[in-house]
């Protein structure tokens, strides 16, 4: 098993934020939004989806989905993405594809590991849109 | 030379009212106990184990203790992770998201529709060494754009990129949006202000801090007042309107409604006293063209009764009268500037008698910043002019000085927007005091007025703090260049997503080989352009205003000059007057100020030499 060392290096700058993007209404009584994170030391990028559902009168959080980035690709494409903001064709994949893979846990089972799978592959496309 | 009459007011008040609302700027220079480390900006490999939670601090506006509070209980107390920490953060930024507070920003603030509204969050944290105990401090930037008014997007007026959170502010100030004004004139002497507003059909949801629904129909009640402190001088307008809204479409706003006014006011050595009702409408027009950006019209009947006194206090006039109104004001972008336009017109039959008369009045008023980043030179240019038909009252007849409050700055539905125009805008003479040399009262008048703003680096502080962010390859960008970067590139992508369906349908109709991502791919190009057009219109040079020139406090030394023309009945070839001087232009988070002196020139006999002037705006309160 290979063995990773981490040294830290008090030189090297990094800011720690959150972005958020405007919220997405995809159909009456849901709303979603998109949060492009970075943490530091090592530096991760991080793209946050958050589902809502109206319940009564308030908007009550159903899913919270965290991507984390693994290859370069992936982290490039969010960090440019919490530098030049969501795109067309992103916000089009987050309201066609991330969304409908998300809204079928609004039932509050855990997900099953093809819906896990699944809501991945559509983050991970999404992201990648804008390379 | 005549006083003013000494002003008897609470300077503790004024400081409070001044610098109390715009704590964010001070809050910093807060002495620190010594025993404290402040990590900041968040690194986790600087924090010790083995501290304990001790409270969450949000960086708000208004109403962020709520919010505070609710997090310090929920942590206080727990063992230190990095993890909470992050928690803490996304409670924040869903506090702002929440529906109920995006419907207060959308209704009081932005009314309108959706603003592209980012919130950028910062961690940081401070350590206790002493006590062993950790503070987690979020630092929030909220950009959001106000669709209501044009003029509060790309005018350098007090703002913020704090946020606030309106359903747990003072139901007072939510349910009542108060304004603020005072202003200084040597003949009103200390003059303040107050304006309210609400709509009484969510008055309820107002108060108790519940979601706003999103309903088309407002019933608006509101006042405006001004008294003098130390003179008889008043002037009220209550209103009561209804009003339908239309976001997004071009005929944006209608209203219907009546007004009781009630005025006391200067007429040069004279005093001008009226009360009557008016009923009319409005329409709000958003053709979001340029100079054309937004279109106000109004017309109203008026039924009123005016008395005239002389400087002993004896009437000397007292007529009914019945008016037909109208005016309309145009607010657009010009040449990159905000430009506004103003009109009215009116014709009076006084009662009882044949007697009427008609009158006539304009002025175009450009602001514009030139050069670079927030150390910018400000202009302001004024033109304006007036005429009157028939047999005119002397309440009607035109009278220099002092007398437009700030016609640039004003909401289009304010009290002095709909007040016709007393007449020349001559700073150098106190309110209605240049008169022509006959004593009679002007027919007409012309005037241009200029306020030239100079930078002073050490005297601002800009709106989006000066930091950098470094990225993976070793670039590196400002903070202000990533938000505006991202604001207006997510409004584009939004716009262009919500545009694209239509125009994928249409490619695959016309090519039924094509697939749903072939077509999504060709329709790009069409749709971000159509996106940008949106965008570039209104969103973008707010956004660029923000990033790039505004200030969250900035004083700047102020060159002011007039010249004015008035005519009378008498001498056809009128009279020149001209006034200059300078003073200071003060902004901050929620106020905004202008002192100086104009002296007149030439002095002209039995004419002051000058007048001072002084007007600060409280406003921006959430």
């Amino acid at each position: 098993m290979p063995t990773n060392v981490a040294v830290a290096n008090l030189n090297e700058v990094c800011t720690e934020f959150r972005i958020k993007v405007m919220i997405y209404s995809p159909e009456s009584g849901y709303k979603f939004d998109v949060t492009v994170q970075r943490k530091c030391f090592p530096t991760k990028w991080i793209v946050i989806f958050n589902l809502y559902k109206k319940i009564g009168t308030e908007f009550v959080q159903l899913v919270g989905v965290e991507f984390e980035t693994e290859t370069k690709e992936q982290q490039k494409s969010a960090e440019k993405m919490s530098q030049e903001g969501v795109n067309i064709l992103q916000s089009q994949a987050f309201r066609k594809k991330v969304y409908p893979a998300v809204k079928v846990l609004e039932d509050g089972d855990p997900p099953t590991e093809s819906e896990t799978k699944k809501i991945h592959t559509e983050m991970s496309k999404a992201v990648l849109l804008n390379v | 030379m005549k006083f003013p009459k000494p002003i008897s007011i609470n300077f503790s008040i004024l400081f409070f009212l001044f610098f109390g609302f715009s704590t964010p700027l001070f809050g910093k220079f807060q002495a620190q106990p010594p025993q404290t480390t402040p990590i900041c900006p968040f690194d986790h490999r600087l924090v010790p184990d083995g501290l304990k939670i001790r409270a969450v601090k949000v960086s708000g506006r208004r109403g962020n203790n709520s919010i505070e509070e609710k997090l310090t209980v929920r942590f206080r107390g727990q063992a230190y992770a990095r993890e909470l920490l992050y928690q803490a953060q996304n409670e924040v930024e869903g506090a702002l998201s929440e529906e109920v507070n995006q419907t207060f920003e959308k209704q009081m603030r932005i009314i309108g529709g959706a603003a592209p509204a980012v919130i950028f969050t910062k961690p940081c944290v401070e350590i206790d060494n002493t006590a062993k105990t950790i503070d987690f401090i979020i630092n929030v930037f909220f950009l959001g754009v106000n669709l209501k008014e044009l003029a509060k997007n790309i005018l350098p007026v007090p703002r913020s990129v704090k946020p606030s959170f309106y359903n747990k502010m003072s139901p007072v100030l939510r349910t009542f949006n108060p304004q603020f004004n005072l202003s200084f004139d040597r003949k009103t002497g200390v003059e303040g202000s107050f304006d309210i507003s609400t709509n009484l059909l969510q008055l309820s949801d107002l108060w108790q801090a519940k979601e706003l629904s999103d309903s088309k129909y407002r019933l608006e009640v509101n006042f405006s007042g001004r008294k003098s402190f130390s003179e008889r001088f008043f002037q009220t307008n209550s209103d009561l309107t209804f009003s339908k809204i239309q976001p997004d479409k071009l005929v944006e706003k209608l209203d219907f409604g009546l007004s009781f006014i009630a005025n006391d006011q200067p007429l040069n050595e004279m005093r001008h006293f009226d009360i009557g009702l008016e009923g009319g409408g409005k329409i709000k027009l958003r053709p979001r063209l340029g100079a054309l950006n937004t279109l106000y019209f109004e017309g109203k009947y008026s039924n009123s009764t005016h008395k005239v006194f002389d400087k002993s206090g004896q009437n000397i006039l007292a007529n009914k009268e019945n008016k037909f109104k109208f005016r309309s004001v145009i607010d657009g972008i010009l040449w990159q500037g905000f430009s506004r336009f103003g009109f009215w017109a009116e014709s009076a039959k006084i009662s009882n008698s044949s007697d009427n008369y008609q009158r006539l009045a304009a002025i175009f008023a450009y602001q514009k910043e030139f050069g670079k980043g927030t150390q910018t030179f400000g202009l302001e240019a004024v033109v304006g002019g007036g005429k009157t038909w028939g047999k005119v009252p002397q309440y009607s007849l035109f009278f220099g000085g002092n007398n437009s409050t700030n016609f640039l700055y004003e909401s289009p539905d304010s009290l002095t927007m709909a007040e016709f125009p007393v007449g020349p805008l001559l700073r150098s003479y106190g309110k209605t005091k240049a008169n022509t040399p006959t004593y009679s009262g002007a027919n007409s008048y012309w005037h241009t007025n200029l306020n030239l703003t100079i930078p002073i680096r050490f005297w601002s502080k800009r709106l989006i703090p000066d930091e950098t962010i470094t990225y993976s390859d070793g670039s590196t960008k400002k903070l202000n260049e990533v938000l505006e970067t991202f604001t207006i590139n997510s409004a584009i992508g939004g716009i262009g997503g919500d545009l694209l369906d239509s125009i994928v349908q249409d490619l695959m109709k016309k090519n039924p080989n094509l697939t749903e991502d072939e077509a999504e791919r060709q329709a790009v190009p069409l749709v971000q352009k159509q996106a940008e057009k949106i965008v570039n219109k209104e969103i973008a040079p707010t956004i660029k205003f923000i990033s790039r020139q505004a200030n969250l406090f900035a004083v700047k030394p102020l060159i002011m000059l007039d010249a004015a023309k008035i005519y009378d009945n008498f001498q056809p070839n009128g009279f020149y007057r001209f006034g200059a001087g300078g003073g200071f232009k003060l902004i901050t988070v929620t106020a905004g100020a202008e002192f100086g002196y104009l002296w007149s020139l030439p002095r002209k006999i039995n004419e002051p030499k000058g007048n001072f002037v002084f007007r600060m705006t409280f406003q921006n309160l959430f």
